[in-house]
């Protein structure tokens, strides 16, 4: 097989780290759709961390890679992991329960900060790989952008339902946005 | 606060990025870092009653 055929490692790299992104959101939604557990205004703004390191390694992906894509990456999951790391200290005391469901014993939100630890270390390794060759046109490579575009707007729609244009309720319970639309429109 | 608009931002960015216009989807893409600091800031300040 020629060596054209095979992605670099820096390119590989960004495909990967697109797909744990792409693993994080999917798995936000089954927990909203599936187990009915709306998202926190503190748990849309980890999403929105995610949503900006992939979006950074879209950019990557789509038209090489360049220092300003990782760096605004970067900056977006040191917001991101603040945002977790916040939500944890909120719960940190002996006997409070955390907010929300648990996946393998730990909160999501203390999930989140392990992602975007991970995702960062990542970053920093993609930045010390040689940065030829990161663009791809692969179907596997436009696949996943192509999914992690419809999550986040699967986020904006969900966002939109949840909170309306107003603040989202600290412990939402049902969709405020959804049924001002159906009061107002009727339907 | 208008909690959607970062998404709206990303959203309108990865489609620019998916034409290939670079600079303006690096652009929006600052602009929703920007956003999730002040929303982050905003919804500390104002909402959980912490100091930042």
């Amino acid at each position: 097989m020629s060596r054209a055929s095979f992605p670099s490692l820096a390119a590989l790299g960004n495909q990967l780290a697109l797909l744990a992104v792409i693993g994080t959101l999917s798995y936000a939604f089954v927990d909203q759709l599936y187990f009915g557990e709306l998202p926190c205004p503190l748990c849309l703004m980890q999403r929105m961390g995610f949503v900006i390191i992939g979006f950074a390694l879209v950019l990557n992906i789509r038209c090489g890679a360049h220092s300003a894509h990782y760096g605004w990456g970067i900056l977006g999951g040191l917001v991101g992991m603040m945002v977790s790391l916040r939500q944890v200290l909120l719960h940190i005391l002996p006997g409070d329960k955390g907010y929300g469901a648990t996946f393998l014993e730990l909160h999501f939100y203390t999930w989140a900060f392990v992602g975007y630890l991970g995702l960062l270390t990542g970053f920093a390794i993609l930045l010390m790989l040689p940065n030829r060759e990161v663009r791809s046109r692969s179907w596997f490579a436009n696949m996943l952008i192509v999914i992690f575009i419809l999550l986040v707007l699967g986020n904006l729609v969900s966002t939109l339902l949840e909170c309306g244009i107003g603040p989202c309720a600290d412990d939402p319970v049902r969709y405020d946005g959804l049924l001002w639309l159906r009061s107002r429109f009727g339907f | 606060m208008y909690m959607f608009l970062p998404f709206l931002t990303a959203f309108i960015g990865l489609v620019l990025v998916w034409f290939e216009k670079r600079l303006a989807g690096l652009s929006l893409l600052a602009i929703t870092v920007v956003i999730l600091m002040v929303w982050f800031r905003f919804h500390a300040t104002n909402h959980l009653h912490i100091s930042l």
